[in-house]
């Protein structure tokens, strides 16, 4: 039993194009060519913002963050040399404009609130429920444990909680976060022990635990 | 081999998280199991591990707002078509405009005076460089009326408005064309290129020179 579910693996990471699509993808973006930033746009759009959202708790703020991220690979294309992925580049890219906001926030003494207002005035940017028509209980219980989520999220350090989006939430690789954060495998490791045991702590009371 | 099964329970917990993930080295592996065999607590904490993991893999992905795609197009847009010449230009017009405006109203009323003191000639002058100034850059100008009010397709799809950014040339006609949102099905496409590549623009002009431009036209469909 132990080992059949250590093997199940996340597969919800972002659209991304294949490492021999990468070298002409970037050359389009260099050369500044439209349909290449529509592409570029509608590939990472949706990954991006999720990120933002769950870093940053509030819609309106995620959306600036998309925006500016995308301005940042566009003024920075220029010096991808191919290192990492495609994808890990603009992560970290998107990493160092979420957290820089997060730094701004601190500063001002906005320290992370958990929005839910998207969810109340209907526009459909906050709490997603299944399509496969939950009943009124079990809404109510995944909007319950989404908020549950973003609260335990809100309460780790910048760091810890970088990591648990982007594994967690998005699906990355280890060596893609390490990759994103500038940071080893082994680091990976250990920040992600130590930020899920604080996860867990927060979210005892949703999570299921047999007994052997 | 004899693998080290007498861990303590914090050394368990620790390699929890990337044996989960399948993370955790062979041997890692291998002490954890042989621990988890004769540990009814660790057994437990495992298995929560695994729920929070399935559980934060269940959060539904946050759906961006409508218009955050066509804000980004379109900011990502204006950043890429600013050349460098333009950037030059808009540093200029930034950083000098403040000095030079109050120096040239400086001249000019200096001007003025010694044309009102001695009665001629450089009013006229003057008169010129203000409307110079003032015709450095114009943008394009929609001029056709067919565009305000265009005759709509039965099989276009008109469900949300339709946003076009047009490449104007310098005697105002449209080279190029890109949807930017709004249905793409190609009897949209034909529908607008119909519309567009027939119509006339006043092109942009820099110091009244036509040069080439673009615009942003957004299509929006009045039932009558």
């Amino acid at each position: 039993m132990r080992r059949e579910l250590a093997y199940y693996d996340l597969e919800r990471g972002a659209a991304t194009l294949v490492d021999g699509q990468d070298a002409v993808f970037v050359r389009r973006l260099q050369a500044n060519e439209d349909a290449a930033y529509d592409e570029l746009v509608r590939i990472y759009n949706s990954s991006i913002y999720h990120v933002a959202y769950r870093m940053l708790g509030d819609s309106a703020e995620a959306s600036d963050a998309v925006q500016d991220i995308f301005l940042k690979v566009f003024r920075n294309i220029g010096t991808f040399r191919g290192d990492a992925s495609l994808k890990t580049w603009i992560f970290r890219i998107g990493i160092s404009e979420i957290l820089n906001r997060l730094r701004w926030w601190k500063r001002r003494s906005r320290l992370s609130t958990i929005s839910m207002d998207d969810d109340h005035n209907g526009n459909g940017n906050g709490i997603c429920i299944r399509d496969s028509a939950p009943s009124p209980y079990q809404s109510l219980e995944s909007k319950e444990k989404e908020f549950a989520i973003q609260q335990a999220l809100g309460r780790l350090s910048k760091d810890h909680r970088s990591i648990v989006v982007l594994r967690d939430i998005e699906g990355f690789s280890y060596t893609e976060i390490a990759e994103v954060l500038g940071v080893s495998v082994g680091t990976v490791k250990s920040r992600l022990a130590r930020a899920r045991a604080d996860m867990k702590k927060s979210l005892i009371r949703y999570l299921t635990i047999q007994r052997v | 081999m004899k693998i080290e099964s007498q861990i303590k329970c914090s050394r368990a917990i620790d390699l929890m998280s990337s044996y989960i993930d399948c993370m955790a080295e062979p041997e890692e592996s291998q002490i954890l199991e042989s621990h988890l065999d004769t540990c009814e607590p660790c057994q437990r904490q495992l298995h929560s591990y695994i729920s929070l993991r399935s559980m934060m893999a269940s959060i539904e992905p946050v759906r961006p707002p409508e218009d955050l795609v066509m804000d980004t197009r379109v900011r990502l847009s204006h950043a890429r078509s600013g050349s460098i010449f333009d950037r030059i230009e808009a540093l200029v017009v930034n950083v000098l405009k403040p000095v030079v405006v109050p120096a040239v109203s400086g001249i000019t009323l200096t001007v003025l005076s010694f044309s009102i003191l001695l009665g001629h000639l450089a009013l006229n002058l003057q008169a010129q460089d203000l409307n110079a100034s003032n015709a450095m850059e114009e943008p394009v100008r929609t001029t056709d009326q067919t565009l305000l009010s265009a005759p709509g397709n039965s099989g276009t799809d008109w469900r949300e408005p339709l946003s076009v950014k047009a490449n104007v040339d310098y005697v105002g006609r449209v080279y190029e064309i890109r949807i930017l949102s709004g249905s793409q099905t190609p009897a949209m496409k034909q529908w607008i290129q119909n519309l567009l590549y027939t119509a006339q623009f006043a092109p942009a002009t820099r110091l009244g020179k036509p040069i080439n431009s673009s615009t942003i036209l957004t299509f929006v469909n009045v039932r009558s």
